[in-house]
């Protein structure tokens, strides 16, 4: 076993169930011959020396992101055995959004949580799994509140998972090296997620012994759940970079004409209500434009409502390159509520301002105001309309 | 005929990563980012490769993490809110020597702010990225070419320094859409061999950040001296006009455009601009360089934060010469009626 377990290293308080733990786990991955595969991902906590302790592959993930980091792990490397090593305070407290999502996507990883009732390394304080009642030293007349049941929420998050709780005790001893075999051997069959949680003495920070009969006679012990997970489908065809590039090089190869020579700048800027489709509009006379060969840019900006608000979308067409994305003063104004009326003064001299007239008319007399509400309440397609006539407009012509 | 594709800075970035042999985008949803998020839905969907929403940004950072371990190539991105809850990612992620590429656009803070573009977290990036001692190399793209150009660059310099390197761009440049082009030399590179990631093949590597501190000064020595050669071989930047300018200004993002559009609408004057395309490392050569220069009267760092980039480069210019800031804040951007109304009393007060 010394090939595997480095008991020298080992820095736990006499007493403590992560020795025998280690132990355990150690054992059962030599008998599974996968000591190579295995990652383990090291919590904060007594638990952070499983890296040193056991010679497999490890990582020391944060506080509470053993699942997270667990999960990206085995995307990238799905031969590795992960199993995440996590004290109750890891993976119930600061980790429970972690561990919670981690579960319901089923990652294809193994946690073994080891529940000590309390923060064990910095000096036993209270747990989301601490029982009701427990004196600690930021609880020192007992907490009130009632502990977390990871094993319960887990069954119940995810129904295709393993999940087992074990004690150090010895006549339980198989059955728990059962469990940790079993939720080893699901994750080589890509079975889906795997929970073994041990209720596990912390001496040094518990006040007696009987904190453990208290977990015990509180928690049930056993195989929670028995899940199946259905069969992966095999995933299609396999894309190498080659592939991806000449693909996206297709993509990025489209038809456009050579730009005309002679100089040609156009501002224009798009404005009303979000969902009119003031984006949408600003993007079709972008392309247009682009098509043509010309440069463009297009700078979007909008409030956060999904319907209101206000939305603007500043269009510059040159046939030169574009210095600036923003547009301060538009040969073209499309002014399609009431709010953007502001605008208006921006305009260039000589300038077209294309609005709306059931909401507003516009007030200056030395620019061009078209009404498109004709074409809005006639056309199926406005926007087809409205492109046409907007991008056969030619720039202003200087004053 | 041109081969080129309208895209957004977003869309960009994202196609720069797949291109770049990035198998792993673990992100949220947060506004500006939110198209990023979803050029990467489909393009990692499209070609089989790994993206997942995840639930919040801290699973995303650390699913980050666990993929580059690894010894994959990743890519996270989000906004201020978001890269708030990255932090403790971001340092053991630099503690641990792993490679990620964040890509941060910016929008109106502190706070839940707006939505509307901004440049306030400068500091958060190039200073704050994580607890502890360490950097992170910043890159800050003014169009959406760059977006493309810089998300590559990032990839590879995160393999390069073994570290995060954050991309770091307003929301307006982001969402911008302008032409991207491809560029050949770029692509079909191999990717780097990763010995030290973390597998299940046999090679038994141990990542932690867990050292006594014999061994964590030996690895924060090793660190500096890795910091030292980025400030040396890796500070990016374009000058514009420099030579005999009486006035440079400093700026970038989408304010460097603006700023560019403004100096050629005052062809007259005698403007600069440095627009700094590393925020970490900061370009000093240059800035130093220039503050010895006779002819310079004042250089004028223009940003949308507050004077973040500002003390920055008050600490490199060293008092040598005049320093002014224009401002706006909170998701506005500054109109070129502004920067010249800025102008006219900066000018005055140097009796011009």
């Amino acid at each position: 076993m010394n090939d595997i377990f480095q008991k020298e290293k080992m820095r736990y308080c006499p007493g403590c169930g992560h020795t025998t733990i280690n132990y355990l786990l150690a054992k059962v991955i030599k008998e599974m011959g996968i000591e190579d595969n295995v990652v383990t991902i090291a919590p904060a906590g007594c638990g952070a020396y499983i890296g040193e302790i056991m010679r497999t592959a490890s990582i020391f993930a944060p506080h509470g992101r053993g699942v997270s980091v667990a999960a990206g792990l085995k995307r990238a490397d799905p031969q590795a055995i992960v199993i995440a090593y996590q004290g109750d305070g890891d993976f119930t407290g600061i980790g429970l959004a972690d561990s919670l999502h981690g579960i319901r996507r089923n990652e294809n990883i193994t946690v073994l949580h080891v529940n000590n009732n309390c923060y064990g390394m910095t000096g036993g304080q209270v747990a989301p799994t601490s029982t009701q009642g427990y004196v600690s030293p930021t609880t020192k007349s007992g907490s009130p509140y009632t502990p977390i049941d990871m094993c319960d929420i887990t069954s119940r998050i995810n129904s295709q998972s393993f999940v087992y709780r074990g004690t150090l005790k010895k006549h339980q001893r198989q059955e728990l090296l059962n469990a940790l075999r079993k939720s080893l051997v699901r994750q080589q069959n890509n079975e889906g997620f795997s929970l073994v949680e041990i209720l596990s003495p912390c001496p040094t920070g518990w006040e007696g012994k009987e904190q453990l009969e208290e977990m015990i006679s509180l928690f049930r012990t056993g195989t929670i759940l028995d899940g199946t997970c259905p069969t992966i489908a095999t995933p299609p065809k396999k894309y190498s970079q080659s592939d991806i590039l000449t693909d996206i090089e297709i993509e990025f190869n489209q038809k456009r004409n050579d730009a005309r020579k002679e100089d040609f700048n156009l501002g224009i800027i798009v404005s009303g209500r979000g969902g009119q489709g003031i984006q949408t509009l600003g993007k079709m006379i972008a392309n247009t434009y682009h098509e043509k060969g010309f440069n463009v840019s297009v700078l979007p900006s909008y409030g956060a409502e999904k319907r209101g608000g206000i939305s603007l979308c500043e269009v510059s067409i040159s046939s030169e390159p574009i210095n600036c994305p923003k547009v301060e003063h538009p040969d073209i104004l499309v002014l399609m509520q009431k709010d953007s009326l502001y605008l208006e003064r921006t305009v260039i001299p000589g300038g077209t301002v294309y609005f709306d007239s059931a909401t507003h008319t516009p007030k200056r007399k030395d620019i061009v105001p078209v009404n498109v509400l004709p074409i809005i309440c006639t056309n199926d397609n406005p926007f087809a309309e409205l492109l046409k006539l907007i991008t056969s407009q030619p720039p202003t012509p200087p004053i | 005929m041109r081969s080129a594709k309208l895209l957004s800075g977003n869309q960009a970035a994202v196609y720069a990563a797949v291109l770049s042999g990035c198998r792993h985008f673990y992100g949220y949803p947060i506004t500006p980012v939110n198209t990023l998020l979803e050029t990467a839905a489909d393009l990692f969907s499209k070609y089989q490769l790994h993206f997942l929403q995840a639930e919040s940004e801290i699973i995303a950072i650390n699913m980050v993490m666990g993929a580059s371990a690894a010894g994959q190539r990743v890519l996270t991105a989000t906004s201020g809110p978001g890269l708030s809850l990255m932090q403790e990612g971001l340092s053991y992620m630099k503690a641990s020597d792993l490679p990620a590429v964040i890509i941060n656009v910016m929008r109106g803070g502190p706070g839940l702010g707006n939505i509307y573009p901004s440049q306030a977290d400068y500091n958060l990036m190039t200073k704050a990225n994580g607890h502890g001692d360490g950097k992170c190399i910043v890159l800050a793209p003014n169009s959406p070419q760059e977006m493309f150009d810089l998300t590559r660059e990032a990839f590879l310099l995160a393999d390069k320094y073994r570290h995060p390197v954050i991309v770091g761009v307003d929301g307006a440049i982001a969402q911008s859409i302008e032409e991207v082009c491809i560029n050949q030399s770029l692509i079909l590179e191999p990717l780097p061999k990763k010995p030290w990631a973390i597998r299940g093949d046999g090679s038994k590597n141990n990542i932690t950040s867990v050292r006594d501190p014999p061994v964590l000064e030996e690895i924060l020595i090793k660190h500096r001296q890795m910091y030292d050669e980025i400030s040396i071989k890796e500070q990016r930047f374009e000058t514009f006009s420099v030579d005999n300018a009486k006035y440079v200004f400093v700026a970038y993002g989408i304010i460097s455009r603006i700023v560019m559009n403004y100096i050629l609408h005052n062809p007259s004057q005698k403007y600069g601009l440095i627009r700094p395309i590393t925020l970490w490392p900061f370009p000093e050569d240059i800035i130093s360089e220039l503050a010895n220069e006779e002819s310079l009267r004042a250089f004028v760092s223009v940003e949308v934060s507050l004077d973040q980039m500002h003390n920055d480069l008050a600490r490199i210019v060293q008092g040598h010469k005049p320093m002014h800031t224009i401002n706006r804040l909170g998701g506005n951007l500054p109109s070129i009626a502004y920067i010249d109304e800025q102008m006219h009393m900066l000018l005055s007060s140097h009796g011009e």
